[in-house]
């Protein structure tokens, strides 16, 4: 074999495992920027739900675009080959060569020829031929693949392991408001009577759950919602009125005391079902009496009107009789139930406001990740304004709004009134212009007034004449200072004056000085 | 494997090392400025040797010249040195007949190892008489050109701190010299061996290795060594380095030199990495050889500005910073 196919082969063997060191190289290092990229999305949880400001482009599509240009440069770099001169070189270094082999392999490359250059070429080929490619360029592991296994096992800590590492946590590993999730909220609707409210109620739900709503809609949906709640808690406030007072009604006759003690401690259940016994006892006198009505039975009469009137009817029929007759019973136990009922909606339309509210603000938190940049879109979240002070305190993760509002409170100085709201960013100005926190800024303008000295020493000022402002004649005597300085010519006001300074300037420069001595000692 | 030139190579070291060996017998230490020496005779080139008094500059000359079977005359360069000194003049002779004619007289030029001591204390006028003969290896006179005798080899010395009445070589000049040598100070040890060698009754005596012929093959074995283009990039990547408008310029080159070496600079890292080479038993010339002239090579080649003379920054230390910073070729 000629001493030039020795060197190309020993170097062809060389560069090949340098290829394969360097490709393992690259794609580990891709992975661990692949990896890096993944725990900070992960970390930040913004792949999905933020958008970029001002553009609307969904995150991962510059993100996406990244990688694919990465992956493209990560190809590219591995479709290149070691050249047998770069094989030479990291010969030359690896094995301490002085440069023999690039010498030698640009002598044979170059098919230049002299005794010098051939036998340089044959010493080169005996030291090519003792390398071993695998001493050379040993097969071990590149760096790049500790570092993707250390970020690997980031990643995995950050996935499954640590859900407390993210402030954010709850909010970004809980899944977003599927719609699954807020078909588990209309199904708490479904059982329940049709009203208008209802329907009000699962449009509001169906909105929140398409995906193509708009903001706006959304925040529609949500005020539609809490004024259901609203107007159900408010007429099962007048139901539970209404049952105290069905309650106290109830006291005064001995058969129904244990059922109104029942109803005054909101066990509506067991006074049913108290109810129920009575009304089989009155059922059995009934038939025992065979058939006749007692003379001063409570009469059963057809309640009307709202659930509150319903109650206070029921309570005037058992009122002022001790005996009780079935159908009025049965009345009152239709009433009861619907009280019941209204109660149970009540329930269940707090609970779906609450849970739609809760799953708002998660999505709220998520988009906006980074505090300060809370404000730039609060208009999309169901609450814009998560003061404790407007109101709006008694939702998930207010607590954080609460706190920073009370660490203002404690070390408020009047100086930064207008931040005592607790904005989501902290140490933004206040955003809320409602409630305690917001403060008039009031210009503190004082005039201090002097008491003018009578030559006459007498105290003849009592409409008040004697009072001038100090500011007023403080303020003529600057005004006719500067009126003076203006003129720029009064040093030939007062000729012949042997210090050339005009009696004028000296008059008010007088009146200054005593006008300000005056309003110091006042 | 070429059995000649196997042979040349190891005659090459084998008398390299036997001049080496010999000069050492007398002078202590400076095992760098010996191979330098040597390195700038087997390239054709001069030397100019500076260093403070007594540190043995005109010794390693003297000793060079035993050692070798060469010619060797010095010049003891002074202010009132005349050109005709060094080369010699026309004389008018009487023969026989009694006719006058003019003769050409030789000057100590005339010779294969020249001592220059003190070169700076001549005139301009004077050095340059030499430095033409050194680019030359001729001079002229009387209209007349007269060959030098090969190998022509001078050795100029120079004292960097009795400034006073000197001429200072201008730089242009100085590129005429293959390699400027630093003699430092010899150290303790060092010190102990001069005084015992040179305070007994007898010093010790130096035998002649190398004879003319054997010199000039030496000359021409360096010569043919091969240099990669690789390696021949590197040196003119340092070269260029040492320009300030150079794009390949050094950030310190454009701060502290006003103009970089010339293409002598090289090509005496070229020769001089050869030389190194063969020293050292390769027949190919690597970077390292390269580095390893570099410094004597190209600093006297490099003219530093105001900036660098007031920070003290001279140019050992800007090639120092050039060598970290230019890469080797990786392919």
């Amino acid at each position: 074999m000629k001493d030039s196919e020795i060197i190309l082969g020993v170097l062809g063997g060389i560069g090949r495992r340098l290829w394969v060191g360097r490709a393992l190289q690259e794609a580990f290092f891709g992975l661990c920027v692949l990896l890096f990229f993944l725990i900070a999305f992960r970390l930040a949880g913004a792949v999905q739900t933020s958008g970029i400001p001002a553009t609307g482009i969904p995150v991962w599509l510059p993100v996406g675009a990244a990688i694919t240009a990465f992956v493209v440069y990560l190809a590219w770099r591995l479709s290149r080959r070691v050249t047998l001169s770069q094989a030479a070189a990291q010969a030359d270094a690896r094995a301490a060569l002085r440069d023999e082999l690039k010498s030698a392999y640009w002598f044979v490359s170059n098919s230049e020829h002299s005794p010098f250059i051939d036998t340089q070429v044959a010493r080169a080929a005996a030291t090519a031929g003792r390398l071993d490619p695998r001493t050379v360029v040993p097969g071990r592991p590149p760096r790049s693949l500790w570092a993707a296994v250390a970020l690997g096992v980031m990643f995995a800590f950050v996935t499954w392991l640590a859900p407390q590492m993210s402030p954010y946590w709850d909010a970004s590993a809980a899944p977003a408001p599927s719609q699954a999730q807020q078909q588990d909220l209309r199904a708490l609707l479904q059982d329940m009577p049709r009203d208008a409210r209802i329907e009000t109620l699962d449009q509001a739900l169906e909105t929140l759950q398409r995906s193509d709503a708009t903001a706006e809609q959304k925040r529609r949906a949500m005020e539609d919602m809490r004024d259901i709640a609203e107007q159900t808690n408010m007429e099962a406030a007048a139901a539970r009125e209404g049952l105290a007072r069905l309650a106290e009604v109830m006291k005064a006759n001995p058969k129904l005391e244990k059922v109104a003690e029942a109803l005054q401690a909101g066990n509506n259940k067991e006074a049913m079902e108290l109810l129920e016994e009575v009304r089989r006892d009155a059922a059995a006198q009934q038939d025992n009496t065979g058939g006749e009505q007692f003379p001063d039975a409570a009469v059963a009469t057809q309640h009307q009107g709202n659930l509150a009137e319903q109650l206070d009817q029921a309570g005037r029929d058992l009122s002022g009789t001790p005996n009780i007759n079935a159908p009025a019973l049965d009345n009152l136990m239709k009433t009861l139930d619907q009280a019941a009922r209204e109660m149970d909606a009540q329930n269940r339309v707090n609970q779906v406001q609450r849970r739609a509210r809760e799953n708002m603000v998660a999505t709220a938190q998520r988009s906006a990740a980074p505090h300060n940049e809370f404000g730039s879109n609060r208009q999309d979240v169901a609450n814009p304004e998560p003061s404790p002070d407007s109101g709006n305190a008694d939702m998930q993760g207010a607590s954080t709004f609460r706190r920073d509002s009370a660490n203002r409170e404690e070390d408020a100085d009047g100086a930064r009134e207008g931040s005592r709201t607790g904005s989501a960013s902290g140490e933004s100005p206040s955003m809320a212009l409602t409630g305690k926190a917001t403060q008039r800024l009031e210009a503190q303008l004082k005039l201090e007034a002097i008491q003018r000295q009578d030559e006459k020493g007498g105290d003849d000022d009592k409409d008040g004449k004697g009072w001038i402002y100090t500011g007023s004649q403080q303020q003529a005597s600057a005004l006719d200072f500067e009126d003076v300085r203006a003129r720029g010519g009064f040093d030939r006001e007062a000729a012949g004056q042997h210090d050339r300074i005009p009696v004028r300037q000296k008059q008010v420069v007088k009146n200054y000085f005593l006008n300000l001595h005056e309003s110091e000692k006042k | 494997m070429n059995t000649v030139v196997d042979r040349q190579i190891q005659a090459f070291r084998e008398q390299f090392v036997s001049v080496r060996e010999e000069i050492s017998r007398i002078i202590v230490g400076n095992e760098d400025i010996v191979s330098g020496v040597m390195t700038c005779l087997l390239a054709r080139g001069h030397v100019l040797l500076e260093g403070i008094p007594g540190v043995g500059k005109t010794k390693l000359v003297q000793t060079m010249a035993d050692v070798l079977h060469l010619k060797f005359s010095r010049i003891q360069f002074t202010p009132d040195l005349m050109p005709g000194d060094i080369i010699g003049t026309n004389i008018v002779r009487e023969d026989e007949s009694g006719r006058k004619n003019f003769e050409f007289q030789q000057g100590p030029i005339f010779a294969n190892m020249v001592l220059a001591d003190e070169i700076n204390r001549a005139t301009p006028k004077t050095q340059s008489a030499l430095l033409e003969a050194m680019q030359e290896n001729s001079v002229s006179a009387a209209g007349r050109t007269h060959a030098l005798d090969q190998p022509f080899f001078v050795l100029a010395t120079q004292n960097p701190i009795e400034m006073e009445g000197t001429y200072p070589l201008p730089e242009a000049q100085m590129d005429r010299f293959f390699f400027k040598l630093r003699l430092d100070f010899p150290d303790v040890e060092q010190l102990h061996l001069i005084i015992d060698r040179t305070t007994r009754e007898k010093e010790p005596a130096v035998r002649r290795v190398l004879q003319q012929g054997q010199i000039l093959e030496m000359r021409e074995t360096a010569r043919a060594i091969p240099v990669a283009r690789p390696v021949q990039e590197y040196a003119i990547k340092i070269t260029l380095a040492t320009h300030p408008e150079s794009a390949q310029g050094h950030e310190m080159t454009k701060k502290y030199v006003r103009f970089g070496s010339s293409p002598r600079g090289s090509q005496a890292l070229i020769l001089g990495a050869k030389v190194h080479a063969l020293m050292n038993d390769r027949v190919h010339v690597s970077c390292e050889d390269v580095r390893a002239v570099t410094l004597p090579a190209l600093r006297h080649r490099i003219l530093l500005n105001f900036e660098a003379e007031a920070g003290r920054v001279d140019a050992d230390t800007i090639l120092q910073r050039i060598l970290d910073w230019v890469p080797e070729p990786k392919e």
